[in-house]
């Protein structure tokens, strides 16, 4: 049987050449060419979903935590600006600068001297002079910087030379130079130098007496390289140079008479509106206001502030603050250094509403301070005996504070942020967005949702003055009113809005009217978004 | 000529490419050899028989939206309607697609019965069939728009997907080709898959929450490919022509496919169950500007999915058929036959059929069937043995091979040479 099959396939090879084979063939290919997928399976359908929930109060839509609550659940305006740091930084600071020291042989009546390997070369010790304009410094830290080092030898002989500056240490190691220096020749000195990081090293300025200020102990000492075979002949008045320099030296701490000194500060403040806050009108109760003036500084200081001017370029308002302090000189004293803890001292000048026109120095809603303050830095002098300190990274600064319990009205209060969005790339999908609003606040508000492009220009509008009831008060309660507000969400807003990135939100707000109304930390804005969208749905 | 001219000409060009290759090929009900009067085939000392086609039907889906989800292109409103014109709590579709050869040897001999012969059979097999409630076509062409506060109940969503080649050897008789065949399957690929899920949206949309349990089964994700070996089983065909009265007619008792195969270790399992819900993004996020994407909600992302890997059984897609022809005055057949599908999807099918013996060795048939995956279609076929050569063509929907919005479409071809040596 099985041979029947092998001789019949053989005899049959014809017919399937002429038939079988191009119809299986063609069979083949109609399969191959009905199954290849030509493009994605796609279809237009529509959703509803939730995209964004949440309550948020005035806390929340003010940036920098500006209001919070009290224990009474009552909500404050909290404002802390630091208006200034003084740079005292200049007081003691060290140039860059070169310090050259001859260090010269002193054997008349002698003319010349032979001196052995291994034997020392008579060289008289002096200090080193920092050269500072302004202080009288008796020891520093450095904080970064460093010092370049030359040491010229004019004797002909190979030398070793030893230079050691005690006051200059890190961690208990003072500062060294070691070197093997080759003889001089015809009078051209050989050289050697170096450079050594500053960073932590502790100056003590008081020089080998221990009372001076400004100076630099030094010893220096030279014998004749005991490595050498012959002894080296030594003629008066030969010398050893040593060059320092100090390169971007930057002080961390500094002790010392740092002098008397006059500053004046008129450079204006950018208040920043509250940080993205405006309003054509606000009406404040009261309020505690105070600008403290810290003292971190172990010096004397004596302030006045001539001027401090709220100025607020949307609506052109400004209002320039009376207190009886203005204009008034007070004294600051100086910080106490407890091993490197400063206790710091503070004057403090407090107002409020009714011992100054603060109120309506803050309604103004500032977006800058304009200030004119001037400062004398050690008024009386150097009564520290030479002790006045510093720590650089914090010296003397200027806080205003400011606590509003915020019971106001308002016009056009107006709240401004930027959200960031990133949409991925999706099939024609458009639609609108509802947005569900529970408005607990005692104002009324309007909001505008905008596309922005990256100048900050608006593109496209999404919602255009959607507007929300204020809350109705009942007694003591206030009943919520709910709004919904219909966002349309085109097919060119949505291009827009995948293109651009960006949705600028602006939330204004209105009191109903002129009374002034505590506001309550429980009373928000109920927010519920919900697409209603179709689009083109598939797959590949 | 406008776009649909030129659609209707395609359709007319691929019908009469499918009229010419019928000229070529047999049709897969094979019922000439027992109606013509040319016997000459019985001296045939062997034969080689080809067989290919496909076919799909739903009882919603039409061939137009169907020929998207499968070959790709956007389906428009009016298609989306056609299909939901009927929708049914309950909806079906599936399909098959062949490809296979016999070999027929009429000279063995089983001792000294000589009415048998042998046959060789070599096949590629390739079953797809789902089911879906009605909201699953909501959900995917409306989206929850009209379910606002209520609960959208998906439930009795199933699919499969199986292809498997068969190599087999049997018996058949001489005279009416009646047979019997056992194969071997090798187990290619395979996904079964089965969920049930309600989604609620709350009345505005403002929250919505999913229940989802089901679970997917599948041959080995890394060895995907035609002929691929991924599992091993048997297979049982028959076909039985039983003559009755004196030349009145005859039975048709027919097996395909009963079997079944066991998926290697490699196959893979998941299952998962979860409850979910979703009310969006936490406004105070989005104004922190701590999110830096905005997206439509993913749950594919939030279900928890257990996988376990292992052997799996699953029977072929089986199916019993049973008709009666019986020879009519004018020499012509009536058939009344019922098929049954070894799957819950689709549903008992019955057709009726009316076979035209036009000469001793050519005939058409007209037939109407329903049931099965779809609703009533009428299907059509012609056959022809000349000289040695056997040729059929057939298709069970003859109007959808060129209607979009019919609900099926399909054509089966055969072809065969009987060689004589004696």
């Amino acid at each position: 049987m099985q041979c029947r099959i092998l001789n019949l396939l053989p005899m049959s090879r014809a017919h399937l050449n002429n038939l079988l084979f191009p119809i299986t063939l063609l069979s083949l290919v109609m399969v191959v060419i009905g199954c290849s997928r030509k493009e994605q399976t796609s279809w237009s359908t529509q959703a509803v979903f939730p995209v964004a929930y949440g309550s948020f109060g005035l806390e929340t839509l003010m940036p920098d935590s500006l209001v919070q609550a009290d224990d009474d659940n009552l909500l404050h305006l909290i404002i802390e600006e630091n208006l200034t740091d003084f740079d005292l930084d200049s007081l003691v600071k060290i140039p860059d600068t070169t310090v050259v020291k001859s260090f010269v042989v002193d054997i008349a009546p002698l003319s010349s001297l032979p001196v052995n390997p291994g034997v020392s070369v008579p060289f008289p010790n002096e200090d080193f002079v920092l050269e500072t304009d302004l202080a009288e410094l008796r020891e520093i830290v450095i904080k970064s910087g460093s010092i370049e080092y030359e040491v010229q030898n004019f004797i002909g002989g190979q030398l070793a030379v030893t230079f050691d500056m005690p006051g200059v240490t890190l961690n208990g190691e003072s500062f060294a130079i070691e070197e093997i220096i080759p003889a001089g020749a015809g009078g051209a000195p050989s050289s050697l130098g170096g450079a050594l990081d500053l960073a932590g090293y502790h100056f003590d300025l008081t020089g080998g007496t221990g009372f001076g200020f400004n100076v630099l102990e030094s010893n220096l000492t030279v014998e004749v390289d005991p490595s050498s075979t012959e002894a080296v002949t030594v003629f008066d008045q030969d010398s050893i140079a040593i060059s320092i320099s100090f390169v971007e030296p930057v002080v961390s701490y500094a002790r010392g008479y740092f002098g008397q000194h006059e500053y004046t500060i008129s450079d204006p403040v950018d208040f920043g509106g509250f940080g993205g806050v405006s309003a054509t009108s606000l009406d404040i109760e009261e309020i505690d206001f105070s600008l403290e003036i810290e003292n971190h500084v172990g010096m004397d200081a004596q302030i006045q502030i001539n001027k401090l001017k709220a100025i607020n370029f949307s609506n052109l308002q400004a209002v320039e603050l009376e207190n009886e302090q203005i204009g008034e000189s007070i004294n600051i004293t100086r910080a106490q250094d407890f091993s490197g803890t400063v206790s710091p001292t503070t004057a403090i000048f407090s107002m409020d509403e009714t011992t100054s026109n603060i109120d309506e120095f803050i309604e103004v809603v500032p977006e800058q301070l304009d200030m004119d303050v001037d400062i004398v830095i050690n008024p009386l002098g150097d009564i520290s005996g030479g002790n006045d300190f510093i720590y650089t990274d914090q010296a003397l600064n200027a806080i205003l504070k400011a606590d509003i319990p915020l019971c106001l009205s308002v016009e056009n209060l107006t709240l401004t942020d930027t959200l960031d969005i990133t949409i991925d790339e999706v099939l024609g999908v458009y639609g609108e967005l509802s947005v569900y609003i529970t408005n607990h606040l005692p104002f009324a508000a309007e909001l505008e949702l905008s596309i922005i492009d990256g100048a900050g220009e608006v593109v496209a509008q999404v919602i255009e003055l959607g507007t929300l009831n204020a809350a109705i008060e009942n007694g003591a309660e206030w009943t919520p009113t709910e709004s919904v507000i219909i966002a349309e969400l085109g097919r060119n807003e949505m291009n827009l809005l995948i293109s651009e990135n960006q949705l600028l939100l602006e939330l204004t707000f209105n009191s109903s009217g002129t009374d002034l109304v505590k506001l309550r930390g429980d009373q928000i804005l109920d927010v519920k978004v919900i697409a209603n969208v179709e689009g083109v749905v598939g797959y590949n | 000529m406008d776009t649909i001219d030129l659609k209707v000409l395609r359709h007319i060009l691929i019908l009469g490419s499918l009229v010419l290759l019928a000229s070529l090929a047999k049709g897969q009900n094979k019922l000439l050899f027992n109606t013509i009067s040319d016997s000459s085939f019985q001296s045939a000392s062997s034969a080689l028989i080809h067989d290919v086609g496909a076919s799909f039907r739903s009882n919603t889906l039409d061939n137009s939206i169907m020929q998207k989800l499968v070959l790709g292109g956007m389906i428009s409103p009016e298609e989306e309607a056609n299909g939901r014109s009927t929708l049914a709590e309950q909806n079906r579709a599936g399909g098959q697609g062949l490809l296979n050869f016999h070999y027929l040897n009429f000279d063995a001999e089983f001792g000294k019965n000589r009415q048998f012969g042998w046959m060789l059979n070599l096949s590629t097999d390739y079953h797809l069939k789902f089911d879906f409630p009605g909201t699953l076509y909501d959900l995917i062409f409306d989206g929850n728009t009209n379910y606002l506060g209520q609960e959208m109940r998906i439930e009795g969503i199933g699919a499969s997907f199986m292809a498997y080649q068969k190599l087999g050897a049997g018996v058949f008789h001489k005279k009416n080709l009646s047979y019997v065949s056992l194969s071997y399957v090798n187990g290619q690929d395979f996904v079964r898959a089965q969920g049930d899920g309600t989604l609620y949206t709350s009345a505005i949309g403002d929250s919505l929450s999913f229940d989802y349990s089901g679970f997917v089964e599948q041959s080995d994700p890394e060895n995907v490919g035609a002929g691929r070996p991924n599992g091993s089983g048997v297979s049982l065909d028959a076909r039985l022509n039983i003559p009755f009265g004196d030349d009145a007619g005859f039975v048709r008792i027919e097996l395909k496919d009963v079997g079944g195969i066991w998926w290697n270790d490699k196959s893979t399992a998941y299952e998962s169950k979860e409850v979910i819900s979703y009310t969006g993004i936490e406004i105070n996020d989005f104004l922190d500007q701590s999110l830096a994407d905005v997206s439509i909600p993913n749950f594919q992302d939030s279900i928890s999915t257990t996988e376990t890997k292992g052997s799996i059984f699953t029977g072929l897609s089986g199916s019993y058929m049973a008709s009666i022809l019986s020879k009519q005055a004018s020499g012509n057949y009536l058939e009344l036959g019922v098929t049954m599908k070894m799957d819950n999807t689709a549903l008992p099918m019955v057709h009726g059929s009316y076979h035209y013996i036009l000469d001793k060795s050519t005939s058409v048939f007209a037939r109407a069937t329903v049931g099965g995956y779809g609703r009533l279609r009428l299907g059509a076929g012609f056959e022809k043995y000349w000289k040695g050569w056997y040729i059929s063509a057939q298709t069970g929907d003859l109007p959808g091979l060129i209607l979009d919005d019919l609900r099926g479409r399909g054509a089966w071809f055969s072809f065969g040479r009987f060689f004589k040596t004696k």
